[in-house]
């Protein structure tokens, strides 16, 4: 399953997997972003293309206005994922 | 070892789950689940996509042989679309164009060896495979 929480300060924290299945809520959650975040992916276990799709999209939307979501604390398979779409180049990734 | 599933988004849960199971009966690095479900994912949902009128369910077949994990997706009623043959994804491009498409396909790629396609009355199979490091 997957759900987030909100850490200190400016901090979104994913939790879980999220694939495909959970890809409205993943979507309901960033949609309602509308300034610049801290994505902490450290207890992220999994995502797939379509969560890969939503950071791409509300990455887009934010910095048409000015802001960016920054992503922290990635494990090694989800860094080879980024790698692989080139989404390594869309963010600021720590 | 093969199970089937029924076509429904609900269904990834089952299949992970099917495939951590198979994964875990062998002495293989679990390093290996992360890609295998995420081409599975991809593979299955793609079905689900493209193939919206289908009916029946979607059998997912595992196997280890000579070092290679055989992965093998049966949608027994679909029409013929064959994703070896998509078109490589130019990920610089879509960021410019701002619009991510085809990207499950172009990730599976990645993931595996080697993806190939069979159509037949009615029955598309798609096979993977991807060597093992035992």
């Amino acid at each position: 399953m997957f759900h987030v929480e909100h850490g200190t300060d400016d901090t979104i924290i994913l939790i879980g997997r999220l694939d495909a299945s959970q890809a409205d809520k993943a979507k309901q959650i960033f949609e309602s972003i509308t300034e610049s975040k801290v994505i902490d992916l450290k207890d992220l276990d999994y995502i797939s293309s379509l969560g890969l799709g939503i950071l791409f999209s509300t990455q887009i939307r934010l910095k048409e206005s000015g802001h960016h979501l920054k992503l922290i604390n990635m494990n090694d398979h989800i860094r080879d994922v980024f790698k692989y779409t080139s989404f390594d180049k869309m963010f600021e990734i720590e | 070892m093969e199970k089937k599933f029924k076509r429904d988004i609900s269904s990834l849960e089952n299949i992970f789950e099917f495939v951590e199971e198979f994964i875990s009966s062998y002495d293989i690095a679990p390093s290996i689940m992360y890609p295998i479900q995420l081409a599975i994912e991809e593979l299955f949902t793609n079905i689900l996509k493209y193939q919206p009128d289908g009916r029946s369910d979607v059998a997912v077949y595992l196997e280890i042989t000579d070092n290679q994990l055989v992965i093998r997706l049966t949608d027994f009623d679909s029409e013929p679309f064959d994703l070896t043959k998509t078109e490589e994804v130019n990920t610089s491009e879509y960021i410019q164009k701002k619009k991510p498409g085809g990207l499950g396909i172009h990730l599976v790629k990645q993931m595996v060896d080697s993806l190939d396609y069979e159509y037949n009355n009615r029955t598309s199979t798609i096979t993977l495979t991807k060597h093992l490091e035992m």
